[in-house]
């Protein structure tokens, strides 16, 4: 197998050749940059919220068994119900069956990363369930019959002009390029989705052990829908996302919607605990929390642990220069990005680890991740794990020889020297076009110099009088 | 409690200890109800979309409320017994306006929820009493609980928060603190299914990063800062 792979290399082909991607891409994400740039100077101390929020991912990561015990229980003592969902089957398995005890013909659903990792629509389309996304930007990808390409924008490959198509055919909209009267259009159509729907699903940006609180995250409304007009709710959420109080939450939400949006706060910002009260005048009557698991506790107590303590707030894409380059799609994963690239093999089947390849190790996502994630760190873990077991055999002795010479001085500067006539002798006025064997692949994209003389090595030596 | 996901998380977890970093800076430090406070939150309202309107009394507040709502030609107006309760004179101002006012409990029967879900997304405005306002962001901060509706600032095309000055907080950190050594944060958990903090009106930049308003929730959000304690 090579790295990547002839499908992942297509991707990416696709992503650069893609104009309408690429020109999406040049206007929207610099803007992103700007706002969260923007967003963080306004925040008093920002640094130390900063570390403030990697030690509290931090500390909920290495004691997270204490914690879940504590967010489940709270949920139930206050009326909700909790199932734990070793594997993403299991998670579908039991919304399907709940949906179909309750009689649901249709839900709707607000953004969550978790049901698209799981592929909760397919299943619930497979049972005849209706499902219908709410999000703007995940009702347009729904409509296209595509996948989302941003953590936060999911639509943000597409064109007002293809968007106004996809509303003309699917919802009978007059022909437009106005944007408001494009989410006019889809405002229209949804608002009877959440009055009819019997069940609604949201993901969960955190969940507060201490009482059991769900913590969500939106600006367009539609989360605030699907958790208080169906009867009954559904909240899915990765094992990793609790935190132990409130006070830790708060600190959380001064980085996440910045880091996201540039916004200090979301339009809505709700912490939902346990379904309707008794005396309360609405709300859900039943409420759900599938806490999925699917792969992620393989990688507590690993070098890789620190991925967990993501909050997907996505602005490690925007910074990503190989993001920018080839969009979303080009990962063929839920997660892309930076972020993805690591996350994506730790669930599931495992399978993306070519992912890490991926990035230029620029560190440009470490540097804008508000909990700080060494991002590099964890690609370059992956690409030796991955590298470990991919390797040719040539590759790997080739590996050990030049390990040998690197700590052998002598070894090394016979060995250098050989390397330099040999470069001196393939090239051609002053470059080296085509490689010879492993070589070709690098010299396939790029020029490489052919050695200057004197070498350093000589120049320094006699510079210093002689001897090394 | 057990279960494999759980049992599985306690083989691996490290336990290890994480030094806790000191708590940074609030993000406004200024007593709740301060001249400071309230400018800050003026401030936040203009910056996000925030209609807001200052009123000396009670009185002048709930006038200024039916001026808006006739201004924008509303007949029908939804709002919860908590609010009621906070402005008494609130209710009879609007009927003596010639206003619907819708309020009341969901029905937990299906078909009558279904009807009077119906009803309620009719209301062309809703209004609502608040827990506490942020000043570093501008938040309304709303609750479910005992009469406290969610439907109100969230079916309607317009919402109308009434904020006393005294409800006034620098931010959500200084809330916080104060309901958790009054005991008030525990008994909002026990007694309510929601609390929101509602920071402008429900947007979308999922067209082309271009900014649009009131995409599902309301598109107006209209806040009286009433100096009089209640």
């Amino acid at each position: 197998m090579s790295i990547p792979s002839p499908a992942f290399r297509s991707r990416i082909r696709e992503g650069l050749e893609n104009a309408t991607l690429q020109e999406a891409l040049q206007r929207a994400v610099p803007s992103f940059l700007v706002s969260r740039s923007k967003a963080f100077e306004d925040l008093p101390d920002a640094e130390a919220v900063r570390d403030r929020a990697r030690a509290i991912r931090a500390h909920t990561i290495a004691h997270l068994d204490r914690y879940l015990e504590q967010f489940a229980r709270e949920v139930e003592r206050r009326g909700g119900k909790v199932f734990w969902a070793a594997t993403a089957r299991e998670a579908c398995d039991y919304i399907v069956n709940l949906a179909r005890s309750r009689g649901v013909a249709m839900v709707a659903k607000s953004k969550s990363m978790v049901s698209e990792e799981i592929g909760l629509n397919h299943a619930m389309e497979a049972a005849g369930i209706r499902v219908v996304e709410t999000d703007l930007g995940e009702f347009i990808i729904q409509l296209a019959g595509e996948r989302p390409s941003h953590i936060i924008t999911p639509a943000i490959h597409k064109r007002r002009e293809d968007i106004s198509k996809l509303f003309q055919k699917h919802l009978g909209m007059p022909p437009t390029d106005e944007i408001p009267e494009m989410t006019a259009a889809a405002r229209r159509a949804l608002r009877q989705v959440f009055l009819d729907a019997r069940m609604g699903i949201s993901g969960v940006n955190f969940g507060i052990a201490e009482t059991g609180t769900l913590v969500l995250v939106t600006n367009e409304g539609n989360g605030r829908m699907v958790t208080t007009l169906p009867p009954i709710h559904v909240a899915l959420m990765g094992i990793e996302r609790v935190v132990p109080t409130w006070e830790d939450a708060e600190i959380l939400l001064r980085v996440l919607a910045r880091s996201a949006t540039g916004q200090a706060l979301t339009a809505y910002t709700s912490f939902l605990t346990g379904p309707r009260r008794r005396e309360e005048p609405d709300g859900p009557e039943e409420l759900h929390v599938v806490l999925v698991d699917n792969g992620r506790s393989r990688w507590l107590g690993t070098p890789l642990e620190e991925a967990l303590y993501c909050i997907r707030c996505g602005a490690c894409l925007n910074a990503c220069p190989v993001y920018r380059a080839i969009g979303g799609h080009a990962y063929g994963s839920v997660y892309p990005g930076p972020i993805g690239s690591i996350v994506t093999p730790m669930l599931g089947d495992g399978n993306g680890a070519e992912l890490a390849y991926a990035s230029s190790l620029c560190g440009a996502c470490q540097e804008i991740c508000p909990v700080r994630i060494p991002i590099p760190d964890l690609l370059v873990r992956w690409r030796q794990m991955r590298a470990g077991s991919l390797l040719p055999v040539w590759e790997r002795i080739g590996l050990q020889l030049y390990a040998h010479a690197a700590r052998h001085p002598s070894l090394w500067a016979r060995a250098g020297r050989w390397a330099m006539g040999l470069l001196r002798r393939l090239g051609r006025e002053g470059w080296l076009r085509r490689g010879v064997g492993p070589l070709r692949a690098w010299t396939a994209v790029r020029d490489f110099p052919v050695p200057q003389r004197p070498a350093f090595r000589d120049w320094w030596t006699s510079r210093r009088g002689g001897g090394e | 409690m057990n279960h494999p996901v759980l049992e599985a998380v306690r083989r691996r977890v490290t336990r290890r200890a994480v030094p806790l970093e000191p708590a940074p800076a609030l993000p406004l430090d200024a007593p709740p109800g301060s001249e400071v406070a309230v400018q800050r939150l003026w401030a936040s309202w203009t910056g996000i979309g925030v209609q807001g309107v200052r009123c000396a009394t009670e009185a002048e507040a709930i006038r200024e409320v039916v001026a808006r709502l006739r201004e924008r030609k509303i007949r029908h107006v939804l709002t919860d017994a908590r609010t009621a309760r906070s402005y008494p004179g609130l209710i009879p101002a609007l009927e003596d306006a010639g206003l619907t006012v819708m309020g009341g409990n969901l029905p937990r029967e299906e078909g009558p929820r279904y009807l009077g879900l119906g009803r309620w997304a009719m209301a062309e405005a809703g209004i609502t009493d608040v827990v506490a306002a942020f000043a570093d962001t501008g938040t309304l901060w709303v609750a479910g609980g005992t009469g406290g509706m969610r439907c109100a600032s969230l079916l309607p095309p317009v919402h109308i928060a009434l904020v006393r000055r005294a409800q006034v907080f620098p931010c959500l950190a200084t809330w916080l603190a104060e309901a958790r050594a009054s005991g008030a944060l525990m008994e909002w958990v026990e007694e309510s299914s929601a609390m929101i903090a509602i920071t402008g009106p429900s947007r979308t930049s999922d067209i082309e990063k271009t900014l649009t308003l009131g995409v599902h929730g309301p598109k107006e959000v209209i806040a009286f800062l009433i100096e009089e304690a209640g």
